[in-house]
């Protein structure tokens, strides 16, 4: 099996901004400096799809390959949460968790909203795991979905819930800060999962003697089984530090139905805004219309400025891009070093975003630079 | 259709010179954008990596033997070694720096695009090579317009699609590059309030489908409401340039 590291699956909007694509170009750049295949995981199934076509989300999918390709960053692989190859086994992966007996039919106390968003177990709601959280808010007391507004309708139900317990998966954190937090959501991840829906659409499987139709987010979530089957040993996975806990549910999950799926680094990126510049409007712009106007290589310099991994939400200054131009102009000739691949703790020191300033002014000042692996890639004199 | 047109013929191209020999092809243009526009040609961009003493005429007489398409194909050819990593160094006919990013928008028929390799333009050269460009279209303008008898209808639509890219330009020289005609109309009304109220009819007409106008009354008509909004354009053009590069003209 092939050492990989990885993204969880990227939900794609009609319009990418730089900070979506901060994690799949961390995997990229990690990739060549660990000397691993790198697979970029989306979700092409889900709420945030809800009425397009099928070729209209391939489209999506299509775009995201595209802008990728643009920005010089190819993958090894691509894998899809509709790939016939991972829906095909939901129904397996179903079976051995209620084998297990981590999958149980139970009547219960279900809130939901009338748009089908928020689906959550009542005794689950003021939990800070219902990932439903971020889409419910109290308005005099009762419970509304930030959607379509409609307040949350209590019903007894027969539904499919997992039985958490993730506690003590082999998760190493990088940077290390995040490792009291994971850990922390491993150890407390102790409410019952809700994993079948009612009102929003997705994969049916059949247990208990009756269909049932799964949660989206459940359903990707067993990708790790998935990458193992299609050949790739996920070692590290990239995240944004806002997705910490579906990495956690995730690779719980996975571990539930395949006790030897390996050991994982995690590798969490900041939180990034890119700040207003005078002469410009990046800050609102799409990473293809900057791409359009600077080039592929100021904006993968942008994005390398992002990753000052000392600190869990920062803004850079879009002026970065016009400082890169100028140094680019006045690139002179450049050594390589010998670097061969390197270690994860030496690959994160290397794509500090902190460097990036002073490796633009050594540009600038054009000095003979001996260019760094990681530098190279910024630079693109990596063959992608 | 012409689009699939083109695809087919930089199919041809590649089997003639060879897949190895072939960076990219690019198709760009209004059949591209506003394929609901009546195109006057099919734009195309071949990089090749090595260069040959015939590459032009066997790229014409492909084009001419395939006739795939009923409209002249505007071909340019660039070899890789004529592109400057610095956009700033680059341009194609009359169009300078700036061109670069309409041409990142360009669809690959073939290889990837070539151009999101570079660097740049700098807003320095950004900005002029969009006013030289600019003055360009408006003193071309002002000669149709001076030019006695009936206009022909190619120069009554050149003088249409020319009026819509100048709004295009001007728009590029705030950071927005749009392609499709109708948002570019919309934005620029959104975006600059210096246009009269006859001017914003104008162009809101514009998104309309053609019509020839029936007489040399209405085409000489047409063809002055073009001119203003040119000059309009032109006009702003000469603000913006003035406030940010600190250039001064006369008068």
């Amino acid at each position: 099996m092939k050492p990989t590291i990885m993204c969880l699956p990227i939900t794609i909007p009609a319009e990418i901004k730089p900070g979506l694509v901060l994690t799949p170009f961390t995997v990229w750049t990690m990739s060549k400096l660990l000397g691993v295949s790198s697979v970029c995981s989306i979700n092409l199934t889900g709420m945030k799809y809800a009425g397009m076509r099928a070729a209209e989300i391939t489209n999506r999918y299509r775009m995201f390959e595209r802008i990728m390709g643009r920005l010089g960053i190819k993958f090894d692989s691509y894998w899809l949460d509709n790939d016939q190859s991972h829906t095909i086994s939901l129904q397996e992966y179903c079976d051995q968790l209620s084998d297990n007996h981590c999958l149980k039919q139970k009547n219960l106390e279900v809130l939901a909203c009338s748009c089908g968003a928020v689906e959550v177990l009542k005794d689950a709601v003021t939990s800070k795991w219902a990932t439903e959280r971020k889409l419910i808010r109290e308005v005099g007391g009762q419970l509304q979905c930030k959607l379509c507004d409609s307040p949350l309708k209590s019903e007894r139900d027969q539904v499919l819930v997992m039985d958490s317990g993730f506690n003590g998966n082999p998760i190493k954190a990088f940077p290390s800060f995040y490792q009291k937090e994971i850990d922390a959501l491993q150890s407390e991840y102790n409410q019952p999962v809700l994993v079948s829906r009612k009102r929003k659409p997705g994969r049916k499987v059949r247990l208990f003697e009756r269909e049932w139709t799964l949660d989206t987010d459940f359903c990707w979530s067993f990708l790790f089984h998935s990458f193992r089957n299609a050949g790739f040993d996920p070692e590290v996975v990239v995240v944004s530090n806002r997705s910490i806990k579906p990495l956690v549910l995730s690779y719980g999950i996975s571990r539930k139905i395949c006790g030897d799926v390996s050991p994982i680094s995690a590798v969490v990126t900041p939180f990034a805004r890119i700040k207003n510049s005078p002469v410009s409007n990046i800050h609102k712009a799409s990473i293809s219309s900057l791409i359009d106007r600077y080039g592929g290589t100021p904006v993968r310099f942008l994005l390398g400025s992002c990753l000052k991994w000392e600190q869990k939400d920062l803004v850079v200054d879009s002026s970065l891009i016009f400082w890169t131009m100028k140094a680019l102009e006045k690139a002179s000739d450049s050594t390589e070093s010998t670097t061969s691949n390197v270690s994860l703790p030496e690959a994160l020191a290397m794509s500090d975003g902190n460097a990036i300033p002073s490796f633009i002014a050594g540009i600038r000042r054009s000095e003979k630079i001996v260019l760094t692996p990681y530098q190279k890639l910024l630079i693109g004199k990596e063959k992608s | 259709m012409n689009k699939r047109k083109i695809t087919r013929l930089s199919e041809k191209i590649v089997s003639a010179f060879g897949a190895d020999n072939i960076v990219c092809i690019l198709f760009h243009g209004s059949i591209l954008f506003n394929p609901h526009i009546l195109p006057h040609d099919a734009d195309l961009l071949i990089v090749l990596k090595k260069r040959d003493a015939e590459d032009c005429s066997n790229l014409r007489k492909m084009v001419r033997q395939v006739r795939l398409t009923e409209l002249p194909v505007h071909l340019h050819l660039i070899y890789l070694d004529e592109i400057p990593e610095n956009a700033d160094f680059f341009s194609i006919h009359t169009c300078g720096a700036f061109f670069t990013c309409h041409l990142r928008q360009a669809e690959p028929l073939y290889g990837e695009n070539i151009f999101d390799r570079t660097v740049g333009p700098s807003e320095y050269q950004l900005q002029l090579s969009l006013l030289q460009k600019v003055q360009q279209y408006t003193f071309q303008m002002r000669n149709l317009v001076f030019a006695l008898g009936r206009r022909t209808e190619n120069e009554l639509l050149w003088a249409r699609k020319k009026s819509v890219v100048m709004l295009k330009d001007l728009l590029l020289s705030t950071g927005i590059l749009l392609q499709k005609e109708e948002s570019i109309i919309l934005k620029s009304l959104e975006t600059f309030k210096d246009f009269s109220d006859d001017e914003v009819d104008f162009l809101k007409a514009l998104q309309r489908p053609w019509i020839k106008p029936a007489s040399e009354r209405l085409e000489r008509a047409f063809m002055t409401r073009c001119l203003h909004v040119h000059e309009q354009a032109y006009g702003i053009m000469r603000k913006r340039i003035s406030e940010k590069h600190r250039c001064r003209f006369l008068g």
